[in-house]
């Protein structure tokens, strides 16, 4: 009799080579990659077509040539108008002043120059020194968290559907019976699913976080692969464990439905009750904390769902 | 790929006909062809004097569908998956011609358990029930005796040749020739997707120069034995 | 097409009874009642909580300061605001940026001088009825799959073929039985919530039934030939609620234009104008049309296919596929990372540009390019053998040693070099050398010189490796590719060509005396392979 960590080993490579030669599968892990990737660049795509030009809308009375050279050293130049507040509006330009009134769209840092200069008349007020030059990534709002949040979400949603899929199409079409009768216990045969299920997951999902960096910077990048792991590998064995002793022909749907639902209980337990959102899979996504907690969490609800497997199989 | 080639046949109403051959020899496919399942792509298909290709709502209405495979929703019972149908298929009164058709069958005593616990049998009533709903002048039953007991066959073929007596067109798909030869008018006998030989029992066994229709078959696929 | 009411509301009945028998036939219900109700009842404004972004504060923090929400002390380095004072004893403040209640609070005890008027709308965030909507939806997609891809698994969907009805109306009455569970549901749930008092009414209910309904349509129209429940539920679970998302966001980014762009774009329109999103009727009405519209197109196109009758071929040659979609995936994999800090400076931001991480791009580029390659070959029965991954012979090692200088000198053309061309454009230092761009080429090679290659001929797998790699430089490309080419179709393995790309691209600007032991390693790797095996040379790990 082989020893079980080769068993395990050599049907783990088995799952991995079927779950590959599945089109659908890779597609669909490599969906959420595109589908990110391709909306950054709508977004940015929109953003570069109406983001105004590098002016600042001045009234056409203005004479005061100091501001006008403070800007051009900071590549502005100054627009003269009849109506600078409608032409910030109309993202024509970045700023706009008219007397003390200044009008932007937001808070660019051409905003800062033109106050500072407009205080800079009034000594008596407080002043401001514009630093420009130090604008770094992790001044943007949680773009980066959020995107890689939600990315690492559909994976574990696709966890469920994988960790399920490979079980139910299993058994339906065999594959499974014959694994019965091989000299290995059961819950070798639902180990190696879940492995290979889960490295074919995080596999994709890992590079998948490396170009959200590349592309909007990801904080905390390892923590967020860690605790993108922990959710993939806990949806993975809770897809298991719901489809256990069924195949996709009876009431897949609804065991799906299910899995689904226990996946969503677990980001909501983390939303209801923030002291386990650091602690727990799939409710620790987009957390900076360290991973290990949600990955040996991950690794207890594997170990349940493989036993349970067993317990429903027979040993 | 070819699956069917040149395959031409009349079918009278009234008449029995048994379209027989080996595994892949395309009987499915023409039955799938002839049900407006598939498109063949050339060729002429007519219904009860309609064309399938101008009017396969017109041919749908005129035939009913006995798949291999039973194709029952398992958490139905027969009596719901049965009345669900008709009223696709707009049938009048449909309650009291599910009931009616479940009674004729003999699938009324598990008309209310869940498909999904019905042996094959059972579910083989269950599926010629649903086809002859809206009471079709055409039927055709792809292998309908596949699975079944001596006794269920017997019941499923004593019915084909009742519904010949009701002046019903049935076309019937058998692998099992022995089988088909009890109950069909004529027989059509298909190998590589083309008929390679037509007519009653007796023709055919005439043309082979044989004694059965098995061996009759291989004569006319393979040529007499040396 | 006809489509007779009474076959089509047939239809649906039998598709909801179905769904709803049984024991099982609680679970979609439940599900749906118990995500809608907690959703539509619940008395929380953080349904969409945006955090905001903590001001980091360092220097002589006035007190008032201090003591506003949402800030934190930090370092002069890493601080938005750091406080001063100048020879007069005047506040200075050296900012980055300064939040309205940090001037507000300066400004309180003395006129301001300067007034700060943000002319940009307030960013108005959707209503609760938008995660109605959402909900709703994406609770559907199992019961499409089931629709379509279990019926079609279970051979019940051949009956409904064969039954006197029009493929349209199958079509219609399936879709009726989901989309108007879907629109019941979200409405119901709309009802309770104004009831409750939590959202006020308004013209975005009438949009609230269509984002279902759309959406239903859609993931009838994505799983329409799929005859497989499971890759049809991935399909729907897939897609569904992220082309929902995606379509929200991005008709979000159009409505702040202009609302009626927004709106007009299918599904995510209605998502926004469910939600409450923009005022007034116009925009809702415009979503509701453009939405509907798309909804019957795609019901349209589903009943076309639904027979699943046209086997799929393809009209393009094998080759031409190959070439078309590997330089497509490629270019993708390959020139996103340059493109992403490319479009933020184009979109106004550079500095943020400058501060990605090439290591990141650097290593998703090559994990990229090896899922490619695995993926690709993992479709054939042989993957070692798909990716030319084999043991060449001695005498290969050779002509090795030849092209490397050539390729050295080649690939020191800039800007050759992808990444060596992202460094320069945003001002990034390069210590990300090494591991990661060792596997870089490793994967590079594998991808073009093991799948494309031996899949798909040296014409297209020169071609491909050109236009994705060097497409700036197409004659000292093609000279790369082919050299590498023929090292690969010379020795029938990828591993020549690897070496060569990496001893040219590191070992030779690395030392001479480095490429030396490289060669001699490579060698010394071969004649072990050798002897093991001339044909059977794959690692265990394949």
């Amino acid at each position: 009799m082989r020893p079980l960590p080769s068993a395990i080993a050599l049907l783990t490579l088995a799952s991995i080579r079927r779950l590959l030669r599945e089109g659908l599968v890779i597609r669909s892990l490599i969906f959420p990659v595109a589908l990110t990737t391709g909306t950054e660049v709508v977004t940015l795509g929109v953003v570069a077509i109406t983001v105004p030009d590098d002016q600042v809308a001045v009234p056409t009375s203005w004479t005061d040539d100091a501001l006008g050279q403070l800007l051009a050293t900071h590549q502005i130049t100054l627009e003269p108008t009849s109506d600078p507040a409608g032409a910030v509006f109309n993202k024509e330009a970045k700023a706009g002043f008219d007397g003390s009134k200044v009008y932007t769209l937001g808070l660019p840092p051409e905003l800062l120059l033109v106050e500072s200069y407009l205080r800079s008349k009034h000594p008596e007020s407080w002043q401001i020194e514009p630093v420009l030059r130090e604008h770094r990534p992790q001044d943007l709002p949680g773009a980066g968290r959020l995107i890689s949040r939600l990315v690492s979400a559909i994976y574990a949603l696709y966890g469920v559907v994988i960790g399920a899929g490979m079980i139910a199409r299993d058994r339906d079409d065999g594959t499974l019976a014959a694994e019965f009768l091989l000299p290995v216990p059961r819950f070798a045969i639902a180990a190696s699913r879940w492995i290979a299920a889960s490295l074919v997951l995080c596999g994709c999902q890992i590079p998948a976080l490396f170009l959200l960096d590349a592309l909007i910077s990801v904080p905390d990048l390892y923590a967020q692969m860690g605790h993108g792991a922990a959710a993939s590998l806990t949806s993975c064995a809770i897809g298991l464990a719901a489809i256990g002793s069924s195949g996709a022909k009876s009431g897949f749907s609804a065991r799906l439905a299910g899995a689904l639902s226990a996946d969503f209980a677990l980001y909501l337990a983390g939303r209801l009750i923030p002291g386990l959102a650091p602690i727990l899979p799939v409710a620790s996504l987009g957390q900076a904390s360290e991973p290990w907690l949600p990955l040996i969490l991950a690794a207890l609800f594997a170990l349940g769902s493989i036993f349970q497997f067993q317990r429903v199989n027979g040993r | 790929m070819l699956a069917v080639d040149q395959l031409s046949f009349r079918v009278e109403p009234g008449e029995v006909y048994g379209l027989l051959g080996p595994n892949g020899a395309g009987k499915t496919t023409t039955l799938r062809i002839l049900a407006t399942l598939m498109e063949p792509d050339e060729g002429q298909v007519l219904i009860a004097g309609i064309d399938r290709r101008r009017d396969p709502i017109g041919v749908r209405e005129r035939l009913g569908w006995v798949p291999a495979e039973a194709g029952l929703p398992e958490r139905l019972t027969p009596r719901e998956a049965i009345l669900l149908f008709a009223a696709v298929q707009g049938v009048p009164r449909p309650e009291q011609r599910t009931d009616e058709m479940l009674e004729q069958l003999g699938a009324t005593p598990y008309a209310n358990t869940p498909c999904g616990s019905l042996s094959t049998g059972m579910k083989r009533r269950v599926v010629l029930a649903r086809a002859l709903i809206h009471d079709p002048p055409v039927l055709l039953l792809d292998e309908p005796t596949d699975g079944l007991d001596v006794a269920g066959r017997r019941d499923v073929l004593g019915f084909v040749s009742e519904q010949a007596r009701l002046g019903k067109t049935v076309i019937i798909s058998s692998h099992i020739m022995s089988e088909v030869e009890k109950v069909a008018h004529r027989l059509g006998l298909v190998a590589g997707g083309k008929m390679v030989a037509e007519g009653r029992v007796d023709e055919l066994l005439t043309l082979a120069n044989a004694t059965g229709l098995d061996e009759a078959f291989l004569s006319l696929v393979d040529g007499p034995k040396a | 097409m006809r489509l007779r009411p009474t076959r089509v509301v047939a239809v649906a009945r039998r598709d909801l009874a179905m769904e709803t028998a049984g024991r099982k036939g609680i679970f979609l219900p439940l599900i749906l009642v118990g995500l809608l109700i907690p959703a539509a009842t619940v008395s929380t404004d953080s349904l969409f909580d945006f955090p905001k972004p903590k001001v980091r504060l360092s220097g002589d923090i006035p007190a008032a300061i201090q003591e506003l929400p949402n800030t934190e002390i930090t370092n002069s380095t890493t601080s938005h605001i750091h406080f001063t004072h100048n020879e007069n004893g005047v506040l200075v403040l050296h900012a980055r940026w300064i939040p309205d209640e940090v001037r507000t609070l300066l400004d309180k005890d003395a006129p301001a001088p300067v007034q700060v008027i943000d002319v940009g709308k307030e960013a108005q965030l959707p209503k609760r009825s938008l995660l109605l909507a959402l909900i709703a939806s994406s609770v559907l997609s199992g019961a499409v799959a089931e629709s379509l891809p279990g019926e079609r698994s279970r051979r019940t969907l051949e009956t409904l073929l064969a039954a006197a009805i029009s493929h349209g109306e199958l079509v219609a009455g399936k879709w009726l039985a989901w989309a108007g569970l879907g629109a019941m549901a979200a409405t119901v749930a709309a009802l309770l919530s104004m009831v409750l008092g939590r959202q006020s009414p308004g013209p975005w209910l009438l949009a609230l039934p269509f984002v279902p309904a759309c959406t239903v349509a859609l993931g009838m129209f994505l799983v329409r030939t799929s005859n497989d429940l499971i890759g049809g539920s991935a399909v729907a679970i897939r897609v569904l609620p992220a082309l929902l998302t995606v379509s929200g966001v991005i008709a979000w980014m159009l409505g702040g234009i202009d609302p009626t762009l927004g709106a007009l774009l299918p599904l995510g329109g209605a998502l926004l104008a469910a939600g409450g999103l923009w005022e007034g009727w116009t925009p809702v009405i415009l979503s509701v049309l453009s939405t509907g519209t798309t909804a019957a197109v795609l019901l349209a196109l589903t009943s076309r296919d639904i027979g699943g009758f046209q086997e799929s071929s393809s009209y393009f040659p094998e080759r031409l596929r190959v070439l078309v979609g590997a330089t497509a995936v490629g270019m993708a994999i390959w020139w996103m990372p340059v493109a992403g800090p490319a479009l933020w400076s184009a979109a106004g931001n550079s500095v943020f540009a400058s501060g990605l991480s090439t290591a990141s791009a650097q290593w998703a580029a090559a994990m990229f390019f090896l899922i490619a390659a695995f993926g690709m070959s993992a479709q054939t029965s042989d993957i070692p053998k798909a990716l030319s991954w084999r043991s060449p012979t001695i005498s290969t090692w050779l002509p090795t040693l030849l092209v490397i200088p050539a390729l050295h000198h080649l690939l020191a053309t800039p800007p050759l070099w992808t990444f060596d061309a992202s460094l320069r454009l945003f001002n990034a230092t390069a210590p990300q050398l090494g591991v990661a761009a060792l596997v870089g080429v490793l994967a590079q090679e594998l991808f073009f010189r093991g799948w494309v290659l031996t899949r798909a001929g040296p014409i297209v797998g020169i071609v491909s490796s050109t236009l994705v790699l060097f497409p700036t430089q197409p004659i000292a490309g093609l000279l790369v590719s082919s050299l590498l080419a023929w090292l690969a179709l010379h020795s029938r393995s990828v591993w020549p060509s690897m070496f060569a790309h990496f001893a040219a691209m590191f070992a030779i600007p690395l030392s001479p005396l480095g490429s030396t032991a490289l060669a001699l390693g490579g060698l010394a790797l071969s004649l072990f392979y050798h002897s093991k095996d001339k044909q059977v040379s794959a690692p265990s790990a394949f």
